[in-house]
């Protein structure tokens, strides 16, 4: 029987983070490797049975996740895991998206057949920009959005990455025939290791660390899976493909180790997270005027400033003194009483425990 | 035998409000919409009280009724 999702929650559930929707990466692989991404086509040995992750699928949606997006790497060079977490989520009556390069997308048929193999798609995310259509024609992108219309799969968002407006304009033309029928996500690209130094050179002008170049809100209502079965609060998981980034305050727990649900009512009991949630990007941002020197320590060559928040978010919580930073931060009973403001009246959740921990690392002893 | 000292019953604080207004749905309205009501109950520093009107005061309408019913609020920001 399909179960309903749920539209109101028992007091005890008030203690949750409840989230729009969820990422589930079913690869770290991608065929394509694009100069800005940090996927460079290698295959990984630490991806999940399809039976697994649909069992993670399962769990999100139980906890009452609505909608469930698959991810990569490039999530149909794992066809069958695909299908499998599809097929899971629609029966559970969520509404299902993925993310795709398009790059199998060599014809219209082979479009309609791999998306006939899909039933219970309701969104599509078609990535473009000016460094996967280097790989990819522009025609298997139009592939795909043809064969999806033909399905009434019409909700297809064009995620544009861009590092200059230029850019952005010349990807966003080439849509032109389809736009009343698209939706557009544009951003920056947030730079990681394998992103040239020359590209960065010739990026639109960068965010200065100020909290007022910053937004509290940003994608953190859409924590993420790693294919390891990592969940972090958001798709700075992707970062965690070359790196161990358990310490971070966006690392929330391992699916093989405790289930969706005790990793959120532990989650819920964290400040650093709890913080993460309420204050976003901004309260982040707070942190250079705490640590006159956090720059320094953010700071690497070539790099003046910050893409956008997640960019900056990340930089500085990467570092051990943005999270030394943090801790101090936190320790303040002011910054705990805007955090339980926040908390009760903008997302309606009860304010942290009493014995609410600073980070991770407390909340497992 | 002497008897342990009597201790006074921890006075209330934010958090109390906070909790409650998350379980009730009229008292939520009463914090968002006068939080001096309440400063001397549950000891709350001025400081406090501006910023619940500072928070309530970016709710839109939508946002404030959700809390105030008891309805469910998303994280902000996400995926759509």
């Amino acid at each position: 029987m399909v179960k309903k999702l749920q539209l109101s929650l028992a007091p005890r559930e008030r203690s949750l983070p409840r989230f729009n929707s969820l990422l589930v990466s079913v690869t770290e692989a991608c065929n394509v490797g694009c100069a800005h991404c940090g996927f460079i086509g290698s295959s990984r040995d630490r991806e999940a049975e399809a039976e697994e992750m649909a069992g993670w699928v399962d769990q999100a949606c139980e906890y009452g996740v609505p909608t469930i997006i698959f991810t990569g790497g490039e999530p149909f060079m794992r066809f069958e895991t695909l299908e499998k977490g599809v097929a899971t989520a629609a029966a559970r009556g969520a509404r299902v998206a993925c993310f795709t390069s398009s790059n199998w997308a060599s014809s219209l048929d082979e479009a309609r057949r791999t998306l006939g193999r899909l039933p219970g798609l309701t969104q599509l995310y078609l990535s473009s920009d000016v460094f996967h259509q280097r790989k990819v024609p522009y025609r298997n992108v139009y592939n795909v959005i043809e064969a999806a219309h033909e399905r009434q799969l019409r909700d297809i968002t064009i995620c544009i990455t861009y590092t200059t407006d230029e850019e952005r304009a010349s990807v966003r033309a080439a849509y032109d025939p389809y736009a009343s029928s698209l939706r557009f996500h544009e951003d920056r690209v947030i730079p990681n290791p394998h992103f040239g130094v020359k590209l960065l050179r010739r990026q639109d002008p960068l965010l200065a660390p100020h909290p007022e170049e910053y937004s509290c809100a940003c994608w953190i209502g859409t924590p993420m899976i790693n294919p390891d079965a990592d969940v972090f609060s958001c798709h700075i998981a992707k970062a965690a493909a070359h790196r161990d980034f358990r310490e971070l305050p966006h690392y929330l727990g391992n699916l093989r180790e405790h289930g969706f649900l005790e990793i959120m009512e532990r989650s819920s009991r964290r400040a650093d997270y709890q913080f993460l949630r309420t204050h976003g990007p901004r309260g982040v941002a707070q942190l250079f005027d705490r640590n006159p020197d956090l720059m320094q320590a953010v700071h690497t060559p070539g790099r003046g400033g910050f893409t956008n928040g997640c960019d900056m978010c990340f930089s500085v919580l990467a570092t051990p003194e943005g999270r030394a930073t943090l801790a101090e931060h936190l320790a303040n009973s002011a910054v705990g009483d805007a955090i339980d403001i926040r908390l009760t009246l903008q997302l309606g959740e009860a304010p942290l425990p009493d014995s609410a921990s600073p980070s991770s690392s407390v909340s497992e002893q | 035998m002497s008897q342990p000292p009597i201790k006074p019953p921890n006075p209330l604080a934010l958090r109390d409000a906070l909790r409650q207004a998350s379980t009730d749905p009229a008292f939520a309205r009463r914090l968002i919409e006068d939080p001096e009501s309440l400063k001397e109950e549950y000891h709350l520093a001025d400081d406090t009280i501006a910023d619940i009107k500072r928070v309530a005061g970016e709710l839109d309408d939508h946002a404030l009724e959700a809390v105030a019913g008891g309805l469910v609020q998303p994280s902000g920001g996400g995926y759509e």
